[in-house]
């Protein structure tokens, strides 16, 4: 496979501020890359160079083999592009928009079947200005889709959509994929970019902190599967095997005690368990590997303790994302 | 620089979508259909002499030394820094457009719209000259028309010369004021206080030196005046039309710094814009 975007050793300063620091990146053709980060972590400033709106302070960017600074036209007539920060012009509708989109790239044929794409036909010929964000949205991803780009570049896609419009856009990614299309997509938005993303990279302030596939950043993180569990009263803390008659007061404080210790005691000597431990709330925490979450249950039925409510926590992006850039600080 | 002619394209259709630059560009030509009106009255005996564009050049100019660069800069100076500003910009330049293309389409696209309504304005006050006392000889209408747009034009590129120095429609507008404030309003008066500079420093006697004379003269209002003295007019006085005249000072000349004008302000802002980030 080659090479659909190569950026190498890529910075961007304004003044003192580094906006995007030796960013180094390629990716493949055919794949879908989800761009992750948080406001202000670089991405746009990174995206915005790749379109040539911005020009890097150091570093260049190949599109298909070509730089982009010296074939910026080029380029751009094999990408599509969903920018951000853009406006739809006033005085022109919906079909014209995507007529201009046409024109500008050479490409016959009919307007609608675009708009059709991104279920915007109603709107067609309303001037583009009273769209509402989702619209104005759909509309450019439909002007982006013109002339079946070799590649997509779409800039926080989901940003404005409805739920509803945001699974239309990850359909339409996946389409344009499955055609061919190389996707790079960035989002602040974890599950957008877990539906659809072969390969993630994560910014933060300026550098990119990790990139790798989402199964293979689940493992780099430690791919443990969490267990809260909330037992009842177990054997050794019943009530009425540590009475002593000295009242409410020291009866509780002992069933605490001796409850807590003697369930971490028999969670551990489970041996799938991995790590065990009580949480703030009293519930207790167990982590062990995926496939042995169930048979830790079994055990604690077995060995006679009362699991009342358990929740199982997969490590989400989210973890993923704040384990990252907790650690690249 | 494929693609500029659909941006040109589009620009007309976004000038003519847009209702009060629909309005300004009806005024605008409404006053030069005005003045093909009003002319044949400014003159003596319209019955015995013809009107012609002479006379209609003599009513009208003092208006159009205003209007038309005022029509050329309110044209141009939002051109880029408008859409930079709203984002309209950044939407344009995710298609295979360069920023050449942005600023040839806008120029030619505007361009367009300022010299036809010019030509529109200019023919049906002809029209109104010529019926029923008067007598247009064609070669004076077009050189009439082609020196006013040359004048309307510059202006133009002025303007769309400062929209791509600045991201700021604010101060785009404080710029585009400030330039037409200067050129039409201060620099016809500057004229003694530029002897009296150069004499301060030892480089005038009791009038201008012909170098100095070409500065000052190299404005675009005087320029246009001077070339409608020349070959409207006919005039043959004065300090630049005079027989004693350096050569450089005359119509002809003017005509050339005219039209470098129209060129030279715009290629000015591209060089500044296509280096600079969006």
């Amino acid at each position: 496979m080659s090479t659909a975007i190569e950026i190498n050793d890529l910075s961007k300063r304004y003044g003192s501020f580094t906006a995007v620091d030796r960013l180094d990146l390629s990716i493949e053709e055919g794949e879908v890359f989800g761009f992750l980060g948080h406001n202000g972590a670089g991405k746009s400033t990174t995206i915005n160079m790749l379109l040539d709106f911005v020009r890097p302070t150091a570093g260049n960017i190949e599109i298909f083999g070509h730089d982009i600074q010296s074939n910026s036209v080029e380029t751009r007539k094999q990408m599509g592009v969903l920018p951000e920060g853009y406006s739809v012009y006033s005085g022109l509708t919906g079909r014209q928009h995507v007529e201009f989109a046409m024109e500008s790239k050479g490409v016959d044929g009919e307007p609608l079947a675009f708009l059709d794409r991104v279920g915007i036909t109603d709107a067609a010929d309303r001037d583009a200005d009273g769209y509402s964000k989702g619209m104005s949205q759909r509309l450019v991803l439909a002007m982006a889709l013109v002339g079946e780009p070799d590649l997509l570049i779409l800039d926080e896609p989901t940003s404005g959509l409805d739920p509803a419009g945001a699974k239309a856009m990850r359909e339409i990614i996946l389409e344009e994929n499955e055609r061919g299309a190389t996707v790079f997509f960035s989002s602040h938005i974890l599950e957008q970019i877990e539906a659809v993303a072969d390969r993630v990279g994560i910014m933060y302030e300026g550098q990119l902190a990790a990139v790798d596939t989402i199964d293979g950043l689940r493992e780099m993180a430690g791919g443990e599967t969490k267990i809260l569990v909330t037992l009842g009263a177990g054997i050794e803390g019943r009530p009425e095997m540590v009475q002593t008659g000295d009242g409410a007061a020291a009866q509780s404080e002992t069933v605490g005690d001796g409850g807590e210790a003697s369930h971490l005691a028999t969670i551990d000597a489970i041996d799938a368990v991995e790590n065990a431990w009580v949480e703030d709330d009293g519930r207790y925490g167990i982590t062990c590997i995926k496939e042995d979450r169930m048979d830790i249950l079994v055990a604690l039925n077995e060995l006679d303790v009362e699991v009342r409510d358990f929740t199982i926590e997969e490590p989400s992006l989210e973890d993923l994302f704040v384990e990252y850039t907790r650690r690249s600080e | 620089m494929t693609r500029w002619n659909t941006l040109a394209r589009k620009e007309i259709r976004g000038l003519f979508n847009n209702r009060s630059s629909k309005i300004g560009i009806g005024i605008v030509a409404l006053v030069f259909v005005f003045g093909g009106y009003i002319a044949p009255t400014t003159v003596q005996d319209p019955s015995v002499v013809d009107v012609t564009i002479v006379d209609y050049d003599q009513f009208l100019r003092g208006i159009l030394v205003f209007l038309v660069p005022l029509f050329g800069l309110l044209l141009g100076y939002r051109a880029v820094v408008g859409e930079r500003a709203g984002g309209q910009l950044t939407l344009l330049l995710s298609f295979p457009h360069s920023r050449s293309d942005v600023v040839l389409g806008k120029t030619i696209g505007r361009g367009v719209v300022l010299v036809g309504t010019i030509v529109a304005g200019t023919l049906g006050a002809a029209a109104l000259v010529e019926y029923p006392f008067g007598a247009v000889s064609l070669d004076r209408l077009v050189v009439f028309l082609g020196a006013t747009s040359l004048y309307g034009t510059a202006f133009l590129t002025i303007g769309i010369g400062l929209s791509t120095v600045t991201a700021s429609m604010r101060r785009a507008t404080i710029l585009t004021f400030g330039v037409f404030f200067l050129s039409v309003v201060a620099w016809p008066q500057l004229n003694g206080y530029f002897l009296d500079a150069l004499q301060y420093v030892n480089l005038a006697d009791d009038t201008l030196p012909d170098w100095a004379r070409f500065i000052y003269g190299a404005e675009p209002t005087l320029l246009y005046e001077r070339v409608m003295d020349t070959f409207i007019a006919d005039v043959d006085s004065g300090a630049y039309l005079g027989p004693s005249a350096a050569w450089y000072l005359n119509g002809s000349t003017a005509v050339m710094l005219l039209a470098a004008w129209t060129v030279l302000p715009a290629i000015g802002g591209y060089v500044q814009f296509r280096r600079t980030d969006l």
